[in-house]
């Protein structure tokens, strides 16, 4: 049928890679085209897809009878790696396949990765194995449409290094047991989750990310925490993370005197004191008693090379600035900025919604009675709404200039 | 706004690694570009890398491009080490994303290149262990075939249809259900 090609027109570079290498290329193709197409190109590529590592199940109108034929036909044995599904539950049936092959997958005794990406209108429940399976090193999973509850009968995930977890919503009994079903967690994601009380105690861990989650409590213990990333919205009780590099931190409103409390509040700073970098929205927030009480008792930031304030007038630079240009030595970069701000919340002008106008009394004179720092600073950063009061921000940046002695100092007005 | 110069500065008085191609050529490259190998790091966590480090299946050519990725990329990754003057840090997000634009830029500029060096660079990636390399030059190799049908990626890769008639019917009948 297909003409014979003769060898000399050139090496083929392709079929020659080693199976693991074609696998990754198969990887990152429709699976529909590799067992169809791919598997009619020679002897070499016949059986190809059928020993992958990874399997990929994503949506669309060929889906449920094609991904029982490829879990069902693929070579068994041939270890499953990598399992990814991605529904789009639009019926009970489906979603019994789904299900199906989620614990097809878990059940084969050598799955490392799950992604996980839920579109189902109904709870998806999913399969109490997920949470015992040995051999995971890796979870994904992240549902749209509604929330699904993570509320498993026992958790034991002794290999898992990585869970990220979007749009969940923990129960309460299944905290103490994932923190004791998880002896090797090093990076932690939890994104739009639903956590109530929430608790993590783990020596492992090195990535922590809570974003934009709800909950009421949460405590962490997790002493080599390298990089954090938190949305305060609750009540946050940090413990002491000596090796903090990276911080990225958003302080909601909320109602006030709650998740702000004071002693939650000088945890928190006295956390933060052992950052390189840190980033940082709307300190200004923070009771300003509890501040105080940090600056006074000597709390200091001599990690600290980076530091940037996301805030959404220039009069709310001041506590910041107050606060960390006597106790953080070592800055080299600082960046005042209310860009970021507007892109997080959409705003095109107006701030109405998100901050009052009425002017408050400025406390940059507080700000004059600093001493100069004596090491000047590398790189000052201003980035500034035109809309904002442009000579309390002269007054600010020429404070600034005199206090830290910029080498270079940028403003860009947007 | 973003100044990549001074993490050179940095880098003169930072460890340096020599790379040993098959053609005996050297390579004086930063820890921190050659450790973008996780073949590489191993090596240096075992202190094996006096006298430089003999790299017998990649040749000088395959190498040097290697490196150009390698240093590129180790600048995106920096900043984590402390560098006060890396902006690629977490307090410069916005500059991150101008950085990772280039990079994406980089990166599609350094795969414009033959079909022979694109393999001999898939190769390299997978013996030097440098996930970002293998992962981009298989994407590389996925997308040229994405969407053809077999007679064209026979052409385009020179794959001998080795297949008698019979066995192609049977495959054919084997894989129907990836058919209907």
């Amino acid at each position: 049928m297909s003409p014979r090609r003769d060898a000399a027109v050139g090496p083929d570079r392709l079929s020659a890679l080693p199976d693991d290498l074609l696998h990754l290329v198969l990887r990152r193709l429709d699976s529909r085209q590799a067992v169809r197409d791919l598997s009619l190109l020679s002897r070499r590529w016949r059986r190809l897809w059928a020993s992958s590592p990874f399997v990929t199940l994503t949506r669309s109108a060929y889906h449920v009878k094609f991904g029982s034929n490829l879990l069902l036909r693929r070579d068994p044995s041939a270890p499953l790696r990598v399992f990814c599904l991605h529904t789009l539950c639009s019926d009970f049936s489906t979603h019994g396949f789904h299900r199906r092959w989620l614990r097809d997958a878990l059940g084969r005794g050598s799955l490392r990765v799950l992604e996980l990406t839920l579109r189902c209108s109904h709870g998806f429940e999913l399969p109490d194995s997920l949470f015992t399976c040995a051999t995971l090193e890796e979870i994904n999973l992240s549902a749209s449409l509604s929330r699904e509850d993570i509320s498993p009968k026992s958790v034991c995930l002794p290999r898992l290094k990585k869970l990220h977890l979007e749009d969940m919503l923990i129960r309460p009994s299944a905290v103490e047991k994932l923190n004791s079903g998880w002896p090797a967690l090093e990076d932690l994601n939890l994104h739009r989750c639903w956590l109530g009380s929430f608790k993590i105690s783990s020596e492992t861990l090195r990535t922590l990310s809570i974003t934009d989650c709800t909950y009421t409590v949460i405590k962490v213990s997790a002493p080599n925490t390298s990089s954090l990333k938190i949305t305060v919205s609750g009540r946050v009780y940090l413990s002491a993370m000596p090796s903090l590099v990276n911080v990225w931190m958003y302080i909601s409103d909320g109602p006030p005197g709650d998740h702000l409390a004071p002693s939650c509040a000088y945890d928190l700073l006295a956390t933060l004191s052992s950052a390189h970098h840190i980033e940082l929205f709307r300190f200004q927030l923070l009771p300003q008693d509890t501040v105080q009480k940090a600056a006074t008792e000597g709390l200091s930031f001599s990690n600290l090379k980076s530091l940037y304030v996301g805030e959404w007038l220039v009069t709310d630079f001041y506590n910041a600035l107050d606060f960390f240009i006597p106790c953080a030595p070592n800055l080299a970069a600082l960046t005042l900025d209310q860009w970021k701000l507007y892109q997080r919340h959409n705003i095109n002008g107006d701030l109405s919604s998100h901050v009052s106008r009425e002017k408050k009394p400025s406390t940059c004179d507080k700000l004059k009675l600093l001493p100069a720092v004596p090491r000047s600073l590398k790189m000052l950063l201003i980035r500034l709404s035109k809309g904002d009061d442009i000579e309390e921000f002269r007054k600010m940046r020429s404070l600034l200039k005199e206090k830290m002695n910029p080498r270079d100092t940028e403003v860009v007005v947007f | 706004m973003a100044s990549a110069g001074s993490g050179d500065e940095k880098a003169a008085a930072a460890a340096m690694i020599t790379l040993i191609s098959s053609d005996n050529e050297k390579f004086e490259v930063t820890e921190a570009t050659a450790t973008l190998s996780q073949t590489i790091r191993h090596m240096i966590e075992d202190g094996c890398t006096d006298g430089g480090v003999p790299l017998p299946n990649v040749t000088s050519k395959i190498l040097a491009r290697v490196i150009e990725y390698c240093k590129k990329h180790a600048t995106a990754a920096a900043g984590e080490e402390g560098s006060s003057s890396s902006f690629s840090d977490a307090a410069f997000l916005e500059v991150d994303r101008a950085f990772l634009e280039e990079l994406e830029e980089f990166d599609d500029a350094f795969l414009e290149v033959d079909r022979a060096t694109l393999f001999d660079l898939i190769l390299a990636a997978n013996y030097l262990d440098i996930k970002g390399l293998l992962n981009l030059t298989c994407q590389k190799v996925a997308d040229s075939v994405k969407g053809k049908t077999p007679e064209q990626i026979r052409e385009m890769y020179n794959i001998v249809n080795d297949l008698t008639p019979e066995e192609e019917a049977e495959i054919r009948r084997e894989t129907q259900w990836a058919f209907e």
